[in-house]
């Protein structure tokens, strides 16, 4: 699996460039996949600075992971250019990156490198906002025994994350279909109200339930929301096994902060940009079958 | 030089992509090259549900071609950040997307940025 690591640090030569053997590709797309905290960060490097500005990772439509192309600088992975990006505790990746190129770089360039990740750190500074604000919201007492648990990281890989959307999240399954309430069933929606999205996830096995105050017993499945931007797009939340509420919007990132930043103690009263209706909230399950 | 502009906007449903070919490629390679770097600075965050910028892919003939996020004034590149004053970019590429996009999309990402 070709992923390309560059080094970005030099202005008049050309940057240094290798490619990760498969062990390295394999360990980094581990230190991804454990995905650090989401942040509204971006690092500051800005291609104007001089010296060390961070590590560029790509790999090609054709690997097997598909196209990949991030940057890591100042404990931050620029995951992609419109996602939330996550913060890399003690610059992990940086640190595991500098370590690949092995020979490949001089000794000056990599103690210039390793003296810069001691300076700014961007993610530290502001992480312990981020961890306040995220603290602020109580989450209610999960009633489902088969909930999924909050676990970014296996939806936030390049081979899971351009390729799944809101409805493959909530129903915690990756068909790396982009999946279509109803499509699995024939019953897709046309158009974009509560009405039709709604049927067509029944139609794939859902049901709908007017709060998420039930208990439901192993076997029974976990709670799910339906939200609409009328006549545009919907969007689905799930309920997390730690009582608050999740959700991947699109190609982008599975997070658990609304559009305010704040942790979803209830889909019906966060924060939805645009997505102004409140369909219903609804019951998932393992058996249900999407594409 | 050919160009695929996606509309990040959307989160059940597919995002809006259209080609920019010929002289529309060429006009958006010149306004790319004219942009103004803004060293040290900050790019404004998407949320993560609705209008979330319109990124650039260069056509996948050029390997080492530089993706683009172009939001609310900011043009993120490689990790680098250029200016886009009054969104004169932004505007641009949203309105390349006239007749191939629903006229309502396009509004709701040429709204202005609520601070």
């Amino acid at each position: 699996m070709a992923l390309t690591v560059t080094l970005n640090v030099f202005s008049g030569r050309p940057n240094p460039v290798w490619t990760l053997d498969d062990s390295d590709s394999e360990k980094l797309l581990k230190l991804l996949a454990e995905g650090g905290e989401p942040t509204n960060l971006k690092s500051n490097a800005g291609i104007a600075a001089l010296g060390y500005r961070g590590f560029h990772v790509t790999a090609s439509e054709g690997s097997p992971m598909g196209a990949m192309s991030l940057h890591v600088h100042q404990g931050i992975v620029d995951v992609g250019p419109s996602e939330m990006n996550q913060i890399s505790g003690k610059r992990a990746i940086e640190t595991f990156l500098l370590d690949t190129a092995g020979d490949r770089i001089e000794k000056d360039v990599k103690k210039h490198v390793k003296s810069a990740m001691k300076v700014a750190d961007v993610a530290a500074e502001f992480k312990d906002m981020a961890l306040a604000a995220a603290a602020a919201v109580a989450c209610p007492v999960c009633k489902a025994a088969d909930a999924p648990s909050y676990n970014p990281g296996a939806w936030n890989t390049p081979t899971v994350q351009p390729f799944n959307n809101c409805y493959n999240y909530a129903n915690d399954h990756a068909t790396n279909t982009f999946a279509q309430p109803g499509q699995a069933h024939g019953k897709k929606a046309t158009t974009m109200t509560c009405a039709p999205v709604q049927s067509g996830a029944i139609a794939d096995g859902l049901t709908t339930v007017p709060n998420f105050s039930g208990t439901l017993r192993r076997g029974q499945g976990w709670y799910v929301a339906l939200v609409i931007w009328p006549n545009i797009d919907y969007h689905w939340y799930r309920q997390d096994n730690a009582g608050c509420w999740s959700h991947k919007p699109g190609k982008s990132i599975a997070r658990n902060i609304d559009n305010s930043g704040a942790r979803i103690a209830d889909p019906k009263t966060c924060n939805r940009g645009s997505y102004t209706a409140f369909c219903n909230y609804m019951r998932t399950n393992r058996s249900v079958v999407i594409r | 030089m050919e160009y695929v502009v996606t509309l990040d906007l959307l989160s059940g449903l597919p995002n809006p992509q259209w080609r920019l070919t010929g002289v529309a490629a060429d006009e958006l390679t010149r306004r790319l090259n004219a942009l103004a770097l803004r060293p040290g600075a900050r790019a404004q965050i998407p949320p993560a549900l609705g209008y979330r910028g319109v990124v650039v892919n260069p056509d996948s003939s050029v390997p080492t071609g530089v993706r683009y996020h172009v939001y609310h004034g900011s043009v993120t590149a490689d990790g680098g950040y250029l200016a886009d004053p009054d969104r004169n970019l932004e505007l641009w590429l949203i309105d390349s997307g006239t007749g191939l996009v629903p006229d309502e999309l396009l509004a709701v990402a040429k709204c202005p940025p609520r601070d």
